[in-house]
């Protein structure tokens, strides 16, 4: 139940945006660090308000780098652009596809053959949720 | 300078968080219940569709969701709390004047922008916060808050305004007609007991207290109710990020004579803190549904060893209850707390203080009502082992059982916790 502040020095920490001023008038947190160390969230995370992270679990995304277990890290606010990796809802389902733009046309490509090509047009019931923009993966 | 006041309330806002994280919960009806006494404190339109009502108990619902395949889900507040910060980072960032009014509702200043820009603006602010959050919200434009609260409500029902409504795009008779479809008791500002009050004299809309006696008006509910009146006129009163006679917010605050490393005893300070700050909040005679909590060191310390964190909670409704604030801000201290540092100063603020009668969501009332009903129920149930089972039927078998939340519908904490993360099956 918490609005969370930026993290300082943390390293994976708590996410999200900081609140500056409290309105109350209480002083913001000192956000002077820039100079001084290496921020890995700042580096990560471009848009805190529009960021989020999800797992991903399987591994029919190898292709694409992404192994299970991996933490994606998700912006909500990028445009797509060609040979992007996105986050969609494909039948009210989470997935993660390679976006492809030919001839006008966008598609979603699976990393995976067995899995079919879905083209984004207004009879399918398909949306992006968001464009990956890193993958955090754990070294053994 | 005219004046140009936005209200941004967001759209069934806790079914709209758990929707972004669950897809297959759009379209359908959807419920969210609160912790405590479950009690509906959300719902999606299509729950409103089947008469589902706000505040209304669960067991109450039982027999309808499962006729209909209504999901039911406990209140997610971390999740809810952070979409709100988000949304209200946005906001923020894009309006100059903005006053966060509750979780879901912040109002703004449009005042300084150009004449018939406002919807185009507020369609652009509308769009940006789906896109970048998910969260559908509806835009009320007006002179005054009270006017762009009502129309909100307008807009929220009628889909032609798509979800942006602004009174300036009206002449004073379509105002009034739909000030003719909002209820007295949803006008903002008017509470339960005035309501009770207001309807015995035939005052049922909104339009009927706009036009009623003003003299009338200042004799029963004296200043405040004017103000209401004339806010409805289209005349503003109440600025953006200024409130009216109750404090904005309230502080209890100390510097301590031996700064501290040791935890617990922040935690008894902040706690005799939220007493005293609660004390304050009950003889002011107002509720409050955010507590800011701040721990700091030395402000002159070395860089290494400052640390001045603060953190707000927001609480699912407006309180005065000491034990809720209490426990609110001790969990704050918990998460703020980092044990390699000395404590100077610490303290707490209620904020975001509204009048007992600015009663936004009515749950202080459905207390009263869920005992009444529980007394009636234990009266049927009587009858029906006397004179056999079905002598007296309620909808279905529901109400014999628990009728608490029940906490196993909550989902996962997807923004604030790495364990519970959203998984994507590849």
């Amino acid at each position: 139940m918490l609005t969370f502040f930026k993290p300082k020095i943390n390293g994976v920490g708590k996410i999200i945006y900081s609140e500056n001023t409290i309105q109350a008038g209480f002083p913001s947190p000192a956000e002077d660090f820039k100079e001084l160390e290496l921020d890995i969230y700042q580096y990560i995370i471009e848009n805190p308000t529009a960021t989020f992270f999800a797992r991903a679990k399987g591994n029919s995304m190898q292709g694409a780098g992404i192994l299970n277990d991996d933490i994606l890290v998700i912006d909500r606010s990028k445009e797509a652009k060609d040979g992007d990796i996105v986050v969609a809802v494909i039948d009210s389902e989470f997935t993660v596809k390679r976006f492809k733009k030919i001839n006008g046309k966008v598609f979603l490509i699976p990393e995976n053959p067995t899995f079919p090509t879905i083209e984004l047009n207004d009879e399918k019931d398909a949306s992006i949720w968001g464009k990956v923009t890193f993958v955090i993966h754990k070294a053994r | 300078m005219k004046s140009k006041i936005a209200i941004l309330d967001c759209n069934n806002f806790y079914v709209s968080c758990e929707r972004l994280f669950n897809p297959k919960l759009q379209n359908i009806p959807v419920v969210v219940l609160s912790n405590n006494d479950g009690c509906v404190i959300s719902r999606s339109n299509e729950a409103k569709k089947l008469g589902i009502k706000m505040g209304q108990p669960a067991f109450e619902i039982e027999a309808e969701c499962e006729k209909h395949g209504i999901v039911q889900l406990s209140t997610n507040f971390a999740l809810y709390s952070d979409i709100s910060n988000r949304v209200m980072k946005i906001i923020k960032d894009e309006m100059s004047s903005v006053e966060i009014y509750s979780v879901d509702e912040a109002f703004f200043d449009l005042s300084e922008t150009i004449e018939g820009t406002e919807r185009d603006i507020c369609i652009k602010l509308r769009q940006k916060i789906q896109k970048w959050v998910g969260i559908p919200v509806t835009i009320g434009i007006a002179p005054s808050k009270t006017l762009a609260k009502a129309l909100s409500k307008i807009a929220k029902k009628n889909a032609e305004f798509e979800n942006v409504i602004s009174s300036f795009e009206m002449s004073e008779d379509e105002i009034d007609t739909y000030l003719e479809k909002i209820d007295i008791s949803d006008v903002w500002g008017v509470g339960f007991s005035y309501t009770k009050l207001l309807r015995l004299y035939g005052i049922n809309t909104a339009k009927d207290f706009k036009y009623y006696s003003s003299d009338w008006i200042n004799s029963k509910m004296k200043r405040p109710g004017l103000w209401i009146q004339k806010e409805l006129n289209s005349t503003k009163i109440y600025s953006v990020d200024n409130h009216p006679k109750p404090k904005k917010s309230i502080s209890v605050t100390r510097t301590f004579g031996k700064s501290t490393t040791d935890i617990n005893v922040i935690k008894e300070a902040i706690s005799s803190f939220a007493e005293r700050a609660t004390e304050k909040l009950i003889s002011e005679k107002v509720h409050t549904n955010a507590i800011s909590i701040f721990l700091h060191t030395s402000r002159f310390a070395k860089e290494r060893s400052r640390y001045l964190p603060s953190g707000i909670v927001f609480l699912p409704s407006y309180t005065d209850d000491p034990s809720v604030i209490c426990k609110s801000a001790l969990m704050c201290v918990e998460k703020l707390f980092k044990g390699k540092y000395t404590y100077k100063r610490c303290g707490i603020t209620l904020l975001n203080l509204i009048p007992n009668s600015f009663e936004q969501k009515d749950f202080f009332v459905n207390e009263e009502v869920i005992t009444k009903l529980h007394q009636k129920y234990s009266a049927i149930e009587k009858v029906n082992k006397k004179y056999g089972s079905n002598t007296i039927r309620l909808a279905s078998s529901g109400f014999s059982r628990q009728w608490k939340s029940n906490q196993q519908k909550i989902t996962k904490r997807y923004t604030t916790s790495w364990e519970e993360l959203l998984e994507i099956s590849l």
